[in-house]
């Protein structure tokens, strides 16, 4: 029986590791305040290109989104009222702008979220399978789930946010978020090899 | 089993909070309630499994953090940009215009809508109201016995004969084409007085008023009996 508490992750989003907290920075930002913005892009860069890169598949537009995210940030930062956490407001910013990014792509009939073709025509290796493969198998994997899809995974497991907080963040209610990674897990388990062929990378 | 646990969560709520019960960011009631489901269904416990190593495989696949590149420059420069844009505005406008924004913006859609019809009719009544009357066209105040427009002009007293044969409503119109009525007459030789109303600058002798009367194919007589005070 699985009953014990979940450990504690080492990944969850930081709001006070620091001396001064994301929210304290985000104010002196709406005052204009240029160290305080350059110290916030420093503190939430590696966070937001991650989630940039997994849900935009265009390495290039990564970097240009994750620049017009933060100067979003620096215009509507006086608007901010404090109902969330600093982090999951810019990563909501983040998720719409990734999503007209994307839809402008697919005008453009580039389709990022088509499933590439050796997962849409090859099924999963039926067999044991090394780290590189593995960790290819669930990019591929990944990519082959639609954008809100992967967001709610990505944020899940990469994140560590909770379903309310990934709600807000894609701003749906809670139980389309739960239905959402209720299907993302549906389609990960056809497309991943089968979990017992995991046992090289876990070992 | 597999059953229906005897907890106050039922199979599928539990089933679809497992992932977040897996990394540690369910609320404690939550947590606590699929604990309870857990301990009696075996599917959830399975479940629960598969996610344990479900999750170290997805975070292997996560990018590494990467160093910054040169956004952080490119998008102060756009930021100084529009600060100089801002300044150009000006300082107040800028102010002024994001808190209106802000406060339209978490104002329910209804009003908003509301809100915008009000401003609409607002604008509407407001450019009608500073609509430039044409004084040309406004309707002027005029007594029975005098109209306003021709109070103030002086008149012409002609004696005027007209060609013989010449229908009634001819010499109707040709009176009304020069506003000039009939004050005597007819005389013996058949002669009319009529005046008309003139620009102060046309009174007097040689008035243009008599060659214009003269020039008419229904007129054979036309000559100036001096002008009549306003």
């Amino acid at each position: 029986m699985e009953s014990e508490a979940p450990a504690q992750r080492d990944w969850p989003p930081t709001e006070k590791n620091d001396a001064v907290s994301d929210a304290e920075l985000l104010i002196r930002v709406g005052e204009h305040d240029r160290d305080a913005f350059v110290a916030l892009y420093t503190r939430v860069y590696g966070r937001l290109h991650r989630f940039l890169a997994k849900l935009v598949r265009h390495d290039d537009q990564v970097e240009e989104l994750v620049n017009d995210v933060m100067m979003t940030v620096w215009q509507k930062a006086p608007d901010f009222q404090g109902h969330s956490r600093v982090a999951t407001w810019i990563l909501g910013i983040a998720y719409k702008m990734a999503l007209k990014r994307l839809r402008g792509n697919a005008s453009r009939r580039e389709d990022p979220w088509a499933l590439p073709p050796d997962v849409a025509d090859n099924a999963p290796p039926d067999k044991a399978v090394s780290d590189t493969e593995l960790r290819i198998a669930v990019n591929r994997a990944l990519a082959g789930l639609s954008v809100e899809h992967r967001a709610v995974v990505t944020l899940t497991f990469f994140h560590g946010y909770s379903y309310g907080e990934i709600a807000t963040i894609v701003q749906c209610p809670p139980n389309t978020v739960k239905t959402r990674m209720f299907h993302a897990r549906e389609q990960l388990r056809r497309l991943l090899p089968r979990a017992e062929h995991w046992d090289r990378l876990e070992g | 089993m597999s059953g229906e646990p005897e907890s106050s969560m039922s199979h599928p709520q539990c089933w679809e909070l497992l992932p977040w019960y897996e990394a540690g960011t369910l609320e404690t009631a939550e947590q606590v309630a699929v604990e309870a489901h857990l301990r009696d269904c075996l599917i959830c416990q399975r479940e629960l499994q598969y996610l344990r190593r479900l999750g170290p495989v997805l975070r292997a696949a996560d990018e590494p953090d990467v160093a910054m590149q040169t956004g952080l420059s490119e998008t102060l420069a756009r930021i100084d940009a529009a600060q100089r844009s801002r300044w150009k505005r000006g300082p107040w406008f800028g102010g002024w215009l994001r808190r209106f924004a802000s406060i339209f913006r978490e104002t329910p859609s209804a009003v908003r809508i509301a809100m915008a019809v009000q401003l609409g009719l607002v604008l509407v009544l407001g450019g009608l109201w500073l609509l430039p009357i044409d004084s040309a066209h406004r309707p002027a105040y005029e007594t029975l016995s005098a109209p306003a427009s021709q109070k103030d002009l002086a008149r012409a007293r002609l004696s005027v004969a007209f060609r013989e044969g010449t229908m009634e409503t001819a010499v109707r119109d040709l009176l009304l084409k020069h506003g000039a009525r009939v004050v005597d007459g007819p005389s013996a030789s058949g002669r009319y007085t009529v005046e008309l109303p003139i620009p102060p600058a046309m009174a007097g002798p040689g008035s243009p008023i008599v060659a214009r009367l003269r020039s008419d194919p229904r007129i054979i007589h036309a000559e100036s009996l001096g002008t009549v005070s306003p």
